[in-house]
């Protein structure tokens, strides 16, 4: 039970997700990805609208806790965490409505190589 | 007879909510005295003048902001701001060429360590699920206008990673203290649904 004297102390502290890992990063700043197709049931940060689409990694965030592995209990497996572009033409068609892009914070289980590689 | 002195029963979601916690204290599980700190934090102590103060200094400071850009975290706790979600930062800046908008297409992830709690069209489905399809159309519903020579770039704060936006500083603000330009900065601003309005002069 959290005591009335350590909220303030737990919310100036918060939860940081990053962990260390002894793997280095698959993927590199600049390199073009894909990410999976795969519909899950369950927990998953890999939104609907970015299934099967390429990407490009624009940042790399740290190794972070896998929430789709913790919300089932099987640990914080944490896993490389990258910033991801996606521009607004191969997400909507011509549903698009000008010039832009959507940034995702995707883990590695999620990206495949580019169609590039 | 009236009925004048009879007061009408709080709604049914209130009355959940205090049924549930009700439950959690008589069964050990939470301090009342932590609730009422938590509220008192959230409604009192944390908001958007946090990230106010913040652009403020950004503006006035291109030494910070160089910082701010490159490790949003590192600097924000520079200033004491850290913290429940707001542990990994990335502060993003507005220029003419690009507009950044930030949402949480998958709940309401929002950065309350600078901005507080979001409002409640933040969490709307309305919002989260169009600002990442159709962003200009979207901004155009809050009053602005993006020039077609303008990227829009929309970051979904689906990890634990938390973005504030920069907004571009009014133009008829040189010589301005810190104090002052605070003033200037909207909440809206820093989400990126609007931008600040420059100052006429004289």
């Amino acid at each position: 039970m959290l005591p009335k004297e350590m909220v303030a102390v737990a919310v100036a502290t918060g939860a940081p997700t990053l962990r260390p890992v002894e793997t280095s990063p698959v993927f590199q700043v600049g390199e073009t990805v894909r990410t999976i197709n795969d519909t899950v049931s369950t927990h998953t940060r890999l939104p609907g609208y970015a299934r099967d689409k390429p990407g490009t990694i624009v940042g790399y965030e740290g190794a972070h806790v896998f929430p789709d592995a913790h919300s089932m209990g099987r640990g914080e497996c944490p896993e490389h965490l990258y910033c991801v572009r996606f521009d607004s033409k191969n997400l909507w068609g011509k549903g698009s409505d000008g010039p832009g892009a959507v940034y995702l914070s995707l883990w590695e289980s999620y990206l495949l190589a580019g169609d590039d590689q | 007879m009236g009925h004048d002195d009879h007061t009408l029963p709080p709604s049914s979601l209130a009355l959940r909510i205090k049924a549930i916690e009700t439950l959690m204290v008589e069964k050990g599980k939470i301090d009342p005295g932590a609730v009422t700190e938590i509220v008192d934090i959230f409604q009192n102590k944390l908001g958007p003048r946090i990230g106010a103060r913040v652009v403020a200094r950004a503006w006035s400071d291109s030494a910070f902001k160089k910082r701010l850009l490159a490790d949003g975290t590192g600097a924000l706790k520079e200033m004491g701001i850290g913290g429940l979600q707001g542990e990994a930062m990335h502060i993003l800046e507005n220029t003419s060429a690009v507009h950044n908008v930030i949402v949480c297409t998958l709940c309401s992830c929002y950065p309350w360590t600078v901005l507080g709690l979001p409002p409640s069209w933040y969490k709307s489905a309305a919002y989260r699920s169009r600002i990442v399809i159709e962003p200009r159309a979207v901004l155009a519903e809050f009053g602005l206008q993006i020039s077609e020579d303008c990227e829009v770039r929309v970051y979904d704060s689906n990890a634990e990673i938390r973005y504030m936006v920069l907004p571009e500083r009014p133009t008829g603000t040189d010589g301005w203290t810190e104090e002052q330009l605070e003033a200037l900065v909207t909440r809206d601003s820093m989400i990126g649904v609007s931008v600040l309005t420059d100052v006429v002069v004289g």
